[in-house]
């Protein structure tokens, strides 16, 4: 299955929706407001394999580049749920979410390295991201965890 | 991080209210060259003038210069004919947003992105020719061709708002100001020291001794050197001049004068300087989505996400997420985050967002405003008190800075007026801050004073001493140099400072509700003529009739009864203030007879308008929306 499939449920979209809100609210709260609009068509991005790239060499003096966290944190939770329901063989994160229930050894699967950020981060150029990886590290296993074990 | 937008239907136009770029701009103008042009008009110990018109007008002399400079520099060259549909689409949209004249595209080799440039009469748009055949390309494909678009008018409205020459001249001011104080105290200080060091063997030269040590000069080499060197009489002179200066008093003179607009002129660099690059960009955002009528395309072009999706998915205001609570490191984190965020010249983009969404974010609130007046009074305390203008501030203490920080709180009240809020507890909080600072600066300095007094007498005497010669004594006000009763002196010094800063707290309290009061009364004038175009203009009347009212009358009458009271009963200052008072009674005359005429009456069914006026208010009769012009209409 293509890391992106699991985006055509809507239940599934509506997990990365939650998760990247979550994030959003623990790395850059300030972002939270004006993000909200910005998740679902970055989700249709990240479906089609696109990516927003941060062009900072237009910043001072003219119309300027946005550095925003939701362009990272978006693919970044698509990527890692992508692989999670590929490694666990699920489709949907309602079944996901049950299999973790059963199975708590399987939450040992529920684990995002700075690594895994860094591969996101790189193409987008962000610098603003690049300064927080590690941030982001800890709120997404965080953020994840908590979906995901939740009743 | 601006609060998040509030929950208004209708968005307002900051266009029709008093630009936050022009307030920053005319603050640092104030603060530069109105202490200078102070210097000039009052008593000083040097000829002030020459200097004030030289940093008016060097600046000036380079930002008319900066084009042809810039042209140099960047190797910028006209686009050529490949480009004849971008300077096209610059041309339509330049008239379409209504600016007088049309920028001419210029192409450069380099890697800078797409920026404006220009003086009053010659307007530049720059960008960099592959970047600019991108950009004709993009306007040429209707599924990008707005986001395109919105680059382009975002630059056009530097033009439009006129920050391009705000920014021009302020940069050269700032640079000129900062150089030339700079170099004046490294050359003058450098003179004085060698003056101090090579003085006395300078004074006991005797020329004759000299020639007669250079053996080998002929009788007629001689004779002419000794005409040319001065007399035995001449060098008495001289010494007799030089015995009465005091050289070290001259350098400190120097420094007094020169230091406080070198760091004040760091200061506005760097805090307030940013902070205009900042403004004028949400302002000529606030441009796009105005003319385009819609947010999406200047959102795409903000965050790169193709316009077809922004489309797809209506607006969202809020999220229902829950924050947790944050720890002391999060809270330093933060505020470290809004200190570094104060040095930035481009905002952030949530920022732009945030007030894309809702204009009124722009303006400043209430903290924003405080800081920037209390700011504005601590620079101005520090600069008249340089021996340029102490004499004039000593004079008149209380005027410069007051009614400076009147006009800037006055034009920081009209945005949320019309907006509806209430201002009494904003206007105080702001009042408390500026005067908390004066407090503050104020009560350092007595505080040292006395500390001085009881521990180290003497210096505290030399400190004075030299205070009154770099200013009192060089302008021929004070002979004597002696302070003989110090205490006297710290006692009534700290007394009439610390009733100063009372008198300003109260007469800025009774200024500002007075303005507030008219400033609300003036926004229910809904059936006034040309509206749109005359209201903010009355409502600058309006502030220059309080401030008039306070300069020529209310703060002299306070000022010569505090410092002067035998002058209380001067012809002079009396013929002054009546006139303020007929000024004010007639200016007040005609308010009440306009506001009788004009307001709350509905303009088109001339319906009675109760309560005050908010953005987006209706009349009840007719439903028509009053002061249209106040309101932004675009989709988000």
């Amino acid at each position: 299955m293509k890391t992106t499939q699991f985006l055509s449920v809507p239940e599934n979209r509506a997990a990365v929706r939650a998760i990247s809100q979550q994030v959003l609210a623990e790395v850059e709260p300030d972002e939270v407001e004006v993000s909200a609009s910005f998740i679902e068509p970055l989700i249709d991005m990240t479906a089609r394999g696109e990516i927003v790239t941060v062009d900072t060499s237009d910043e001072a003096g003219g119309f300027g580049a946005a550095d925003l966290m939701v362009t990272v944190v978006v693919p970044v939770v698509v990527a890692v749920l992508g692989n999670l329901l590929t490694k666990l063989g699920e489709v949907e994160i309602e079944e996901l979410k049950k299999k973790l229930k059963r199975e708590k050894e399987a939450k040992v699967f529920i684990k995002v390295t700075v690594e895994d950020i860094e591969v996101v981060v790189k193409r987008t150029k962000s610098p603003g991201a690049k300064r927080k990886i590690k941030a982001l590290a800890g709120a997404l296993n965080g953020a994840l965890l908590e979906y995901l074990a939740s009743k | 991080m601006k609060a998040p937008p509030q929950k208004t239907e209708a968005k307002l136009n900051i266009f029709a209210l008093p630009s936050q770029t022009t307030l920053l701009f005319g603050l640092i103008v104030t603060v530069l060259l109105g202490t200078v042009f102070v210097g000039s008009i009052g008593p000083s110990p040097i000829c002030t003038w020459p200097l004030a018109l030289g940093l008016l007008f060097l600046p000036l002399r380079t930002f008319l210069a900066r084009p042809e400079r810039d042209f140099a520099r960047h190797n910028l060259s006209p686009a050529g004919d490949d480009l004849a549909d971008l300077q096209q689409a610059i041309e339509t949209n330049a008239k379409a947003i209504g600016l007088r004249r049309t920028p001419r595209l210029v192409v450069s080799p380099s890697k800078r992105p797409l920026y404006t440039f220009g003086t009053r009469r010659h307007w530049y748009i720059a960008v960099n020719h592959e970047a600019a055949l991108r950009l004709q390309e993009s306007l040429e494909d209707p599924d990008v061709a707005p986001v395109a678009q919105a680059r382009l008018i975002h630059e056009l409205y530097h033009f439009k708002t006129g920050d391009y020459w705000q920014m021009g001249y302020t940069r050269e001011l700032l640079r000129t100001v900062f150089l030339f104080m700079a170099w004046a105290a490294t050359f003058f200080c450098g003179f004085g020291f060698l003056l101090i060091v090579a003085a006395p063997d300078f004074l006991q030269l005797d020329p004759t001794k000299l020639l007669e040590q250079a053996g080998n000069l002929t009788p007629e080499v001689r004779q002419m050197l000794l005409q040319i060197m001065p007399s035995p009489g001449e060098m008495e002179a001289v010494r007799q001049k030089a015995a009465v200066i005091n050289l070290p008093l001259v350098l400190n003179f120097i420094v007094g004068a020169t230091l406080p607009y070198v760091i004040m002129g760091g200061i506005l660099w760097g805090l307030y300087w940013p902070k205009l690059w900042r403004m004028r960009e949400f302002y000529a955002d606030a441009g796009v989505v105005q003319a385009q009528g819609k947010a999406t395309p200047y959102l795409s072009a903000l965050t790169q996400i193709p316009l077809p999706l922004l489309k797809k998915y209506p607006y969202e205001r809020s999220l229902a997420i829950c924050q947790q609570g944050k720890g002391f490191l999060d809270i330093v984190r933060e505020w470290w985050r809004r200190i570094k965020a104060l040095l930035k010249r481009h905002p952030d983009a949530a920022t732009r967002i945030t007030c894309v969404k809702d204009p009124s974010q722009v303006i400043d609130n209430w903290v924003d405003a405080a800081i920037l007046a209390g700011s504005l009074t601590l620079l101005l305390d520090i600069l008249l008190v340089s021996p340029l203008t102490i004499l004039y501030a000593g004079s008149w203490p209380m005027h410069f800075s007051t009614l400076a920080i009147l006009v800037v709180v006055s034009l920081n009240l009209i945005s949320p007026l019309a907006q509806g809020k209430s201002v009494w507890s904003d206007m105080l909080k702001i009042i408390v801050v500026v005067v908390a600072l004066r407090l503050a600066w104020l009560l350092l300095t007595i505080g040292l004073m006395i500390l001085l007094l009881v521990f180290a007498p003497d210096i505290l005497s030399e400190t004075l001493v030299a205070f009154v010669a770099s200013s009192a004594h060089f302008a021929g006000y004070s002979d004597e140099l002696i302070f003989d009763n110090l205490s006297a002196f710290v006692v009534k010094a700290s007394i009439l400072n610390l009733a100063q800063v009372l008198i300003i707290f109260f007469i800025l309290m009774v200024a500002l509700v007075l303005v507030a009061f008219l400033l609300r009364c003036l926004l229910t004038w809904y059936r006034f003529p040309q509206v749109n175009q005359r209201l903010m203009k009355v409502a600058y009347l309006v502030i220059g009739w309080v401030a008039l009212l306070l300069g020529l009358t209310i703060l002299p009458l306070i000022t010569t009864a505090l410092l002067r009271l035998t002058d209380l009963l001067n012809l002079p200052g009396i013929i002054v203030g009546a006139l303020g008072l007929i000024i004010a009674a007639t200016g007040l005359g005609l308010f009440i007879y306009a506001h009788r005429k004009y307001a709350r009456r509905c303009p088109r069914c001339g319906t009675a308008v109760p309560g005050w006026y908010h953005v987006g208010k209706r009349c009840k009769a007719c439903n028509a929306l009053l002061h249209p012009w106040l309101i932004a209409e675009y989709e988000l």
